[in-house]
């Protein structure tokens, strides 16, 4: 934050905000810019060399450095500013910036906040005459409280039982976790936990929890590096055994969802992909959803029970 | 003398000015400059006003005469350079407070924190921690984000290497973008595509390489009545419109009773046993139906409508056919 862009901004978003307060102590503005007091007495002295055109001493702005040093009382007082007395209006960026977020709040706000925020979008979409460049849809509904419940824990400390849907063996499963964070990963939700059904650390799905109630039990500390998700949530263990399959245009898909070990351009837009299979039963039903726009090229046992598996389901509908 | 120093004075010897100023009164005015040799001034001059205007301050260019149109001069418009009045309530504030914790984007979190920080000059009291509502998070980690960002924001026209869904090989498009829409954490970018003279939509996910910038900023507009929000709604699941009936095996298929109802448990299904549910749903798409109705493999029976039923055992069928 010190490039000469940011710092002139900084200057008049402050000039306006003491003009109007007629002084305001220096480590209340540096809280309201977001920079050191340190930074702000810097920032200060540039605007002493700023004014009027001409710049005779009288046409210079103003600032009382005095107060700001050691022994004086801290308080920002500036003259000479006359014309810097409105704020800027917000840029383009800003104001879409800001804009975009105010309407993400309404997905998790409740009824009572929700006037709030429509009408502070609408003052300030008018005062900047402008519209937002980007727009976000959020999942509303249950996946908000979950969050809210989850969060909670965490900065509590306290254990969460989670009855959860263990979706690649559609299982139900009922476990005690120690919370540690919430984590984002290609626009799914993940809790970060130590699972103590599986003595391991685990993510669950928060659009996958049943039911998640907090437990009056503190949580164990752990003393776990943050997850990396540089290269996504699923990281499979090197030692898995390897599937190749030939994806049809309409699976292409599954090769930027997961992560895969090699993948070649075959032939009507096909395309080939090796991956580590954690869990036989997750690659039937990964091969199942994908039906017919997937063959098992290798190895054979797996195309054997993929096959076996179709002629199976078939069977239910004779 | 200090960049900031320069920036500062030009902004105001333009602010002050009720007429354009000619660019060599600037040059005289201004110490760095007048100690510049020409060609090294007008680089300076060009990016100082370019850094002027990314902080949103509208430099006006026009010219000194207005009759002999001879010498460019620039102004900075008081009215335009003020933040309109806005009055905000209390609660009004406390929400704007909310809104810097929700982009996890260095750049959109600065730039939502200094259009705080501007209004907090203009008197709104912002308080942080009045509001106790869980401020929901936005992400954008697509590398293209920034750039489409920036050119939707300057309205300056794109080109990019597209790897379409079903297509084997990138192709390039070129783009008059007019925002980006954001659904389930996957962004995207909507405009005119300039060589099929449409409105289209990509996934930034899908785009490789960089993003390259063409032409000038400010070369076209957004057509009147484009609406991102409702694209962003579009985007999203549609609305459910489309009843199912299944047959589920009693103690599977969580994901789908949580979606529907059990109107009959206890029914005879399609392997003679009793041990099935009749599990009614009404979905948005029979076709993502159709998709976990096969995940699910022997444990679920599409029963109707007819049109699911259809396509599930003709995807089964396919399969046998290329065997």
């Amino acid at each position: 934050m010190s490039s000469a862009k940011d710092q002139v901004g900084r200057l008049l978003a402050l000039v306006p905000l003491i003009r109007r307060r007629g002084e305001i102590h220096v480590d209340e503005a540096a809280a309201l810019l977001g920079v050191s007091p340190a930074q702000l007495v810097t920032d200060l002295r540039v605007l002493i060399f700023c004014g009027w055109p001409g710049w005779l001493p009288g046409d210079l702005i103003e600032v009382d450095l005095d107060a700001l040093e050691p022994g004086g009382d801290g308080m920002i007082r500036i003259a000479n500013a006359d014309y810097l007395a409105a704020p800027l209006r917000l840029s383009r960026a800003e104001a879409s910036a800001l804009l975009v977020a105010l309407q993400t709040l309404r997905s998790s706000a409740g009824e009572d906040v929700l006037p709030s925020i429509d009408r502070a979008v609408a003052k300030i979409e008018e005062a900047v005459g402008a519209r937002p460049v980007a727009s976000v849809a959020v999942r509303p509904g249950p996946q908000a409280a979950t969050r809210a419940t989850l969060e909670g824990a965490v900065r509590d400390r306290r254990q969460v039982g989670l009855r959860y849907l263990v979706a690649s063996r559609d299982e139900v499963t009922e476990r005690v976790v120690d919370p540690l964070g919430i984590v984002t990963d290609g626009g799914v939700d993940y809790l970060d936990a130590w699972c103590h059904r599986a003595d391991d650390r685990r993510s669950f799905r928060l659009d996958r929890m049943l039911a998640v109630t907090v437990l009056d039990t503190p949580a164990a500390d752990h003393d776990l590096a943050p997850l990396d998700l540089s290269e996504g949530i699923f990281r499979p263990a090197a030692d898995l055994p390897l599937v190749t399959l030939r994806l049809a245009p309409a699976a292409r898909w599954v090769a930027e969802y997961y992560p895969v070990e090699s993948r070649a351009e075959g032939s009507d837009g096909a395309l080939d992909v090796t991956l580590r299979v954690a869990d036989e039963a997750w690659l039937q039903r990964l091969l199942l959803r994908l039906t017919p726009h997937v063959s098992v090229l290798a190895p054979d046992a797996y195309a054997a029970a993929y096959r076996q598996t179709v002629a199976e389901v078939r069977a239910l509908y004779t | 003398m200090q960049k900031s120093e320069r920036l500062l004075n030009l902004l105001i010897l333009l602010l002050v000015q009720r007429r354009y100023v000619g660019k060599a009164r600037i040059r005289a005015l201004i110490d760095d400059y007048r100690d510049a040799p020409d060609e090294a001034f007008e680089r300076m001059f060009e990016r100082d006003k370019g850094e002027l205007r990314a902080l949103g301050v509208p430099v006006e260019t026009g010219y000194v005469d207005g009759f002999f149109e001879d010498e460019p001069g620039y102004r900075i418009p008081a009215d335009e350079f003020a933040l309109p009045g806005i009055e905000l309530t209390a609660d009004e504030a406390a929400v704007l407070g909310l809104a810097t914790r929700v982009w996890r984007h260095a750049g959109l979190a600065g730039h939502t924190s200094d259009a705080l920080a501007k209004l907090a000059a203009a008197g709104i009291d912002v308080d942080r921690g009045r509001l106790d509502v869980l401020a929901p998070e936005i992400s954008a980690e697509e590398p293209a984000f920034d750039a489409l960002w920036q050119a939707s924001l300057d309205r300056q026209r794109v080109s990019f290497d597209y790897q379409r869904a079903g297509a084997t090989a990138a192709m390039k498009r070129t783009l008059e973008p007019w925002g980006l829409v954001s659904t389930s954490g996957r962004w995207y970018v909507v405009g005119r595509d300039l060589d099929r003279d449409a409105e289209r939509m990509f996934r930034l996910s899908r785009i490789q390489g960089r993003i390259t910038k063409i032409g000038r900023a400010g070369s076209y507009a957004v057509p009147p009545g484009v609406d991102l929000r409702s694209l962003t709604r579009r985007l999203g699941p549609g609305p459910r419109t489309e009843a199912a009936t299944l047959l589920v095996r009693q103690g599977s298929g969580a994901s789908l009773r949580r979606t529907g109802d059990v109107v009959e448990a206890g029914v005879t299904g399609p392997d003679g046993s009793t041990g099935w549910d009749r599990v009614t749903l009404t979905v948005s798409s029979l076709r993502w139906l159709a998709d976990e109705v096969l995940a699910h493999g022997t444990a679920v029976r599409a029963e109707a409508p007819d049109a699911l039923v259809t396509e599930v055992v003709r995807r089964l069928d396919a399969v046998q056919e290329s065997a």
